[in-house]
């Protein structure tokens, strides 16, 4: 093995984590401004009657209006992060406050929020505030020099994503039959000058090979020195091109483009920090300049968690049947942009000791949003029926039993039932066990 | 290199400030389906055909009916006699049917106006409609959630039948004197929920002329686009307007099957019902297979888009079997739905239940089929 002592007490410029930490902080300000400007505090976290839970994390409820300052706090402690003051708290509330947004509803769950709760995470054992930050100039203390590995590990969880991502198109649906682009393309029709190519099934599966080798093999050439800068070229365009075909993904790219900077030269983020002080009008004063030593326990700690971040992407493994249509362990996985799956999803509520019956009408307690996320998630689904039980628990069915009605079309295969009709979803618990209740997929899909 | 570069980089901020609106380029002629060149074509051809041969035709009938509909109830207002009577309720049989094939088209002025919350809420609301009359109501501008069932169709229905056994008994409540003003106040009210009628529909059918090619050239695939909007709102209509308030609701499918007949869509004529029913599906049909108003076949609907498509065969055909078993189960019922629902309501149960059997595959499959965009959230898809 190398001498992983010596590499732990290596030292290197401390600039590209600085300028990681800037634009990241520019980036969630913008995400949190967004969101608000959009009104989907409101649409998401205050309207619905009722939210989806993370197991382990029902605790974790909407503030209703009080949403609005935890949002404000989010935002707040982002340019605090940009421009560096009191950056450990800062970074500590911004981590807590995104997380607990993002835990108060399973419907919203996107990979890259829980991408940015990971590297919020990362952030607050890292000295990213160590240069051209507020908390520097008050100190008076320029930190030159920080450990490798404070930067490496943002690095290593990049690479993490972008090869998981990658790893997760080694299907047969996607690359075989190039679902799901070939759904999603045609639907493109209306782009400038290329539109054209859309409907072409060859277009599709050159997106889906090109795509899954890109999101194999980025990782390795970012890390190479020979390659980094052309490889960030392809980073950006490749992540311009979704955020042109795939207006929906939100900030997204642009959030990988600026965390992908990281592995670029110690010019490229020298440069950066020169042009930043032109701009701002911002004045270094004479300061004392010095090394930051690393702890060990926090090198453990992040050891730990980088061991985590490769293992749980695999869970999915520990579960039989078909990971596209069970979805046992297909969150936080990197898989993104990986399927086209939609469903219809009713509930009949029976009573045991009457002949109560009610056919719920779903948008009484859904918005069309909870609908549709919940109509294809079992998870989910199970989560509605207690709900469903609850509620008209109240509403005197003294013993009520809830069906599913589900059916779910996968990469346009026709819709088949998704749930056994005629079984009580109340008789069980969401837990990790296997959920025998989901009628398997009668198909095959080969690969991770 | 760098040439190659700055082009991508134009060509992203072209693409973006296109926003997935309209497209410029405008299809040369021809057939549809097999054409791979430029394939803006197909999707504008459904919506030129829905535009040309289904609104506009549809619209145009419905306007000439409402039309009748109005002038009988002037010389009605004049003259409070059966004939009179007689004509109202032949023109208000004839503009309801009508009304079943706009109905779904809920988009644009229609919306904006809650035209369908104007035209048709039922069951009728008795309690306001009496209320307006007694407080000389003589014009409806609007409609909030209190008014709900006090306009349109129903308080027609209410108004030409509902307010006795039989026409004689209509007729004299017109004519009658005590008190004093109720028959001046009736006719009003009359007159105020026709002329809202036909003002509104007026107010659509300019939009409508006045802008095909915006309704056209809007075939992107945005939540904001022609095509979009139209497909939603076909699914809506097709759960919420004849699935629930024509069958489940009256035949109380979702609770106890206790029969609700106040519920029925035309409760004072319900002998009209099944005949509203069968046009509002018929309409359903029209769109989705691309028949003209007159029912001539033009396979310009939405599944000449799955067809262009490709590969949907299966789908298509499970469709297909499905609108036929729904067509089958309309044909059994009774006319008359009220007595329907007393000797047999499990019969227009059966209605709700093959319906139940199409929406999946349209709400679903068809939609994911055609990638139509949302715009409640973000989403890096599942």
């Amino acid at each position: 093995m190398i001498d992983l002592k010596k590499y732990i007490n290596s030292h290197t410029d401390s600039s590209p984590l600085v300028v990681f930490r800037v634009f990241f902080g520019i980036l969630m300000f913008f995400s949190i401004v967004r969101f608000w400007y959009n009104g989907w505090i409101e649409t998401i976290y205050i309207e619905p009657v009722l939210h989806f839970k993370y197991y382990g994390f029902e605790w974790v409820k909407s503030l209703n209006k009080w949403n609005y300052l935890l949002f404000a706090l989010c935002a707040v402690t982002s340019i605090l992060i940009t421009i560096g003051y009191k950056y450990k708290i800062s970074i500590i509330l911004f981590f807590l406050s995104f997380t607990y947004i993002e835990l108060i509803d399973k419907t919203t769950y996107l990979n890259h929020y829980y991408f940015v709760s990971i590297i919020s995470f990362i952030l607050i054992f890292v000295p990213a505030n160590c240069k051209f930050s507020v908390d520097s100039f008050r100190k008076n203390i320029v930190y030159e020099k920080i450990p490798n590995w404070t930067i490496d590990v943002i690095k290593v969880m990049l690479f993490i994503v972008y090869f998981y991502a990658g790893l997760a198109k080694i299907n047969s649906d996607w690359l075989i039959q190039a679902m799901p682009l070939s759904i999603w393309l045609p639907g493109k029709y209306d782009l400038p000058i290329i539109g054209f190519l859309m409907d072409q099934k060859w277009v599709a599966y050159a997106m889906s090979w090109c795509g899954m080798i890109y999101d194999l093999l980025i990782g390795f050439f970012l890390f190479s020195k020979k390659y980094r800068n052309i490889a960030f070229l392809f980073v950006v365009i490749f992540h311009l091109m979704t955020a042109v075909f795939f207006p929906s993904i939100g900030m997204f790219p642009y959030i990988m483009i600026t965390s992908t900077i990281i592995f670029l030269n110690k010019k490229v983020h020298l440069n950066i920090i020169k042009y930043l002080k032109k701009i701002f009008y911002i004045s270094s004063k004479n300061k004392i300049l010095t090394t930051y030593e690393t702890k060990n326990i926090i090198v453990y700690i992040l050891s730990v968690f980088l061991l985590i971040q490769i293992l749980f992407p695999f869970r999915y493994l520990l579960y039989s049947g078909e990971l596209f249509w069970n979805e046992e362990g297909y969150r936080f996985s990197w898989r993104v942009m990986l399927m086209e799956k939609a469903g219809y999803t009713t509930f009949t509520v029976i009573d045991k000791n009457s002949d109560k019956r009610i056919m719920v009408q779903n948008d009484k307690f859904l918005t069309t949003f909870q609908e549709k996320q919940m109509s294809f998630q079992p998870d989910m689904i199970l989560e509605y029926a207690h709900f469903l039980g609850n509620f008209y628990k109240k509403k005197g069915f003294t013993n009520p039993s809830v069906f599913a009605d589900s059916y779910v079309t996968l990469n346009k295969r026709i819709s088949t039932r998704f749930i056994e009709k005629d079984f009580d979803l109340l008789s069980t618990k969401d837990s990790f066990l296997k959920k025998k209740w989901i009628i398997p997929i009668k198909d095959e899909i080969k690969g991770f | 290199m760098k040439k190659f570069v700055s082009i991508f980089f134009i060509y992203i901020f072209l693409s973006s400030c296109g926003g997935g609106g309209s497209s410029d380029v405008l299809p040369p002629p021809g057939n549809s389906g097999n054409t791979t060149t430029n394939d803006n074509f197909d999707r504008k051809t459904v919506l030129a055909s829905t535009y040309d041969n289904i609104i506009v035709p549809a619209y145009n009938d419905f306007n000439n009916k409402l039309t009748y509909l109005k002038s009988s109830i002037e010389l009605f207002s004049n003259n409070t006699d059966e004939v009179n009577l007689n004509e109202v309720r032949t023109k208000w049989r004839s503009a309801y049917i009508a009304w079943q094939n706009v109905a779904m088209f809920d988009i644009r002025e229609a919306e904006v106006l809650s035209f369908s919350s104007i035209m048709n809420v039922y069951p009728a609301n008795e309690d306001v409609i009496n209320a307006n009359i007694n407080n000389s109501v003589t014009q409806l501008v609007g409609i909030s959630s209190a008014e709900l069932g006090s306009t349109g169709f129903p308080a027609l229905g209410y108004l030409i039948y509902g307010l006795g056994n039989d026409s004689n008994d209509v007729i004299s409540y017109y004519n009658s004197t005590n008190p004093a003003t109720s028959s001046a106040n009736r006719i009003g009210y009359l007159n105020a929920v026709i002329n809202q009628m036909t003002s509104n529909t007026d107010l659509i059918i300019q939009d409508w002329s006045n802008n095909r090619s915006s309704f056209v050239n809007s075939s992107g695939n945005s939540a904001s686009s022609s095509l979009n909007l139209m497909v939603n709102d076909f699914l809506y209509y097709l759960e919420k307007r004849v699935r629930e308030a024509k069958t489940a609701i009256p035949a109380a499918v979702r609770t106890d099957f206790i029969p609700l007949p106040t519920h029925v869509e035309s409760f004072y004529k319900p002998d009209l019902c099944k005949k509203l029913l069968e046009q509002a599906f018929l309409s359903v049909e029209k769109l989705y297979y691309g028949r003209s108003f007159d029912g001539i076949e033009l396979n310009s609907g939405l599944k000449s888009y799955l067809e262009y498509l490709g590969n949907n065969e299966a789908l298509i055909s499970e469709i297909d079997t499905k609108i036929n078993m729904i067509n089958i189960e309309i044909s059994q019922v009774d006319d008359n739905f009220i007595t329907q629902l007393n000797t047999d309501p499990s019969e227009i149960a059966d209605i709700f239940y093959k319906i139940q059997d199409l929406v999946p595959l349209m709400k679903t499959d068809m939609l994911s089929v055609f990638n139509i965009s949302t715009d409640y959230l973000d989403n890096d898809g599942d």
